[in-house]
């Protein structure tokens, strides 16, 4: 078995100079925004991504390297074992991440990546520190069973969270039709960190944005709407612990008040905004309130 | 280990240089809220369910008077809180009527929320106790 790198980390040194060039963008041209504490918080939450795959990355390779003994076929490392495990790791990721945000449990990790109201290059590395205590790994561990071998889908899945690096921007407005039709963009992933209610809970892809296409939950973003980034309830403050936490902390206070065992199932399996007597909002509700109003553009 | 333990520390450099960059380059003005209307639309943006209640035709609430904050009373009864954070705004449509405290320039909220705990409205002295007269008078 060959010894490959982490991508991820040979892209730090570009990750870095990219930030900068769009730092000097924005203050050239006016276009974008960044804000000096927001960045902070955004790289401390990617340094602290870091250090929690130290710590967990490990036990969850060592499940995966276990399910491989069970491996359906033997995939071996041809050319094409690559493309495949590259698509069907980008299809695990879309249902992960789907999942990720209608289901609380997975949103309470998920919930950083979209905490900042800001929408730049620092954005994109502003990654969860409880991805494994959430069990967000599940969705990629059929990969395992079905005979890639593990380090090629540890490659795949680093080459993924890079490709979702330079979408992070407002730089960048459309690419050509071709490109806009297959990949994930900037516009298309600048919907999916939208709180307007006519961009909630879209675009969900990793690399290609044909699965949102496929399985119903692309929207276009319109020139007519620019998008709000944030979460419905944005944060108050930049504290990485409070964006890390907030999420787990309110799960755990809803289950100490629930009343049935209904109750607890809702507010942990159930989707973010969810309460037992819709006192909050979900995407549903939201939607529907707006649609209320006609479906007016912000 | 050790080359991991290298990686984390140039890592952890580049953050505090990438934020002083940003600094130095002056991006992130200060946002302000600029009138109680605007506060309003701001909460109304939050929750579409929230309408801002109107009296003598203007939005009825308080502004603080660094523009850092305000509090806009809804038709509905209910309480919409504005609050500037860094060049953005952040707000809430309060459940209930916050915890007042007296500062030495104007009042603390205090809300029972961990994503904002506090907020601080800069306000006169006559101000903030018409507003705790206000806030003590609510259900
Ligand atoms: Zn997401
Ligand atoms: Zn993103």
């Amino acid at each position: 078995m060959p010894d490959l790198p982490d991508p991820v980390t040979l892209a730090i040194p570009a990750f870095v100079g990219l930030i900068v060039l769009e730092m000097l963008l924005v203050r050239a041209t006016g276009r974008g925004a960044y804000e000096p504490r927001d960045t902070f918080t955004s790289l401390a939450l990617g340094f602290g991504s870091t250090v929690s795959g130290l710590i967990f990355g490990g036990a969850v390779l060592a499940l995966g390297v276990w399910l491989y003994r069970f491996r359906l076929f033997d995939i071996g490392w041809s050319w094409w074992a690559w493309g495949l495990c590259f698509v069907l790791d980008d299809f695990a990721y879309y249902w992960f991440h789907r999942t990720a945000h209608r289901v609380r449990w997975f949103w309470a990790s998920h919930v950083i990546h979209h905490s900042s109201q800001h929408y730049n290059l620092s954005t994109a590395l502003r990654q969860t520190w409880t991805g494994p205590i959430s069990l967000a790994f599940v969705f990629r561990l059929p990969l395992f069973l079905a005979g890639f071998p593990p380090a090629m889908i540890l490659f795949c899945g680093g080459l993924n969270l890079i490709y979702q690096f330079w979408i992070h921007t407002e730089m960048v407005d459309r690419l050509p039709r071709w490109f806009e039709a297959v990949m994930n963009t900037p516009s298309h992933h600048r919907v999916h960190h939208a709180t307007n209610p006519r961009y909630l809970d879209a675009n969900y892809a990793g690399v290609f944005i044909v699965w949102d296409r496929l399985f119903g939950s692309f929207v276009p973003e319109r020139a007519d709407e620019p998008c709000r980034y944030g979460i419905v309830r944005n944060l108050g403050t930049f504290n990485p612990f409070v964006a890390a936490f907030h999420e787990w902390i309110g799960i755990a206070r809803d289950l100490a008040h629930a009343r049935s065992w209904r109750e607890r199932w809702g507010c942990v399996a159930g989707p973010p905004g969810w309460s037992p007597d819709g006192s909050r909002d979900t995407t549903e509700i939201i939607r529907a309130r707006w649609q209320a109003l006609g479906e007016p553009a912000e | 280990m050790l080359g991991q333990l290298a990686i984390l520390a140039g890592s952890f450099i580049a953050i505090v240089l990438l934020a002083l960059l940003c600094r130095v380059l002056g991006l992130g003005r200060v946002a302000t809220i600029e009138s109680l209307a605007a506060a309003g639309a701001a909460v109304r943006r939050h929750q579409l369910s929230f309408t801002p209640a109107m009296g003598d035709g203007q939005t009825a609430g308080v502004l603080a008077r660094d523009g850092k904050a305000a509090l806009v009373f809804g038709a509905d009864g209910r309480l919409g809180l504005v609050v500037a954070l860094g060049d953005r705004l952040v707000a809430r449509v309060l459940p209930r009527p916050p915890a007042v405290e007296t500062a030495t320039d104007g009042l603390t909220l205090r809300l029972d929320d961990i994503t904002l705990p506090r907020v601080h409205l800069a306000l006169t002295a006559a101000d903030a106790a018409a507003l705790t007269d206000r806030l003590g008078a609510l259900p």
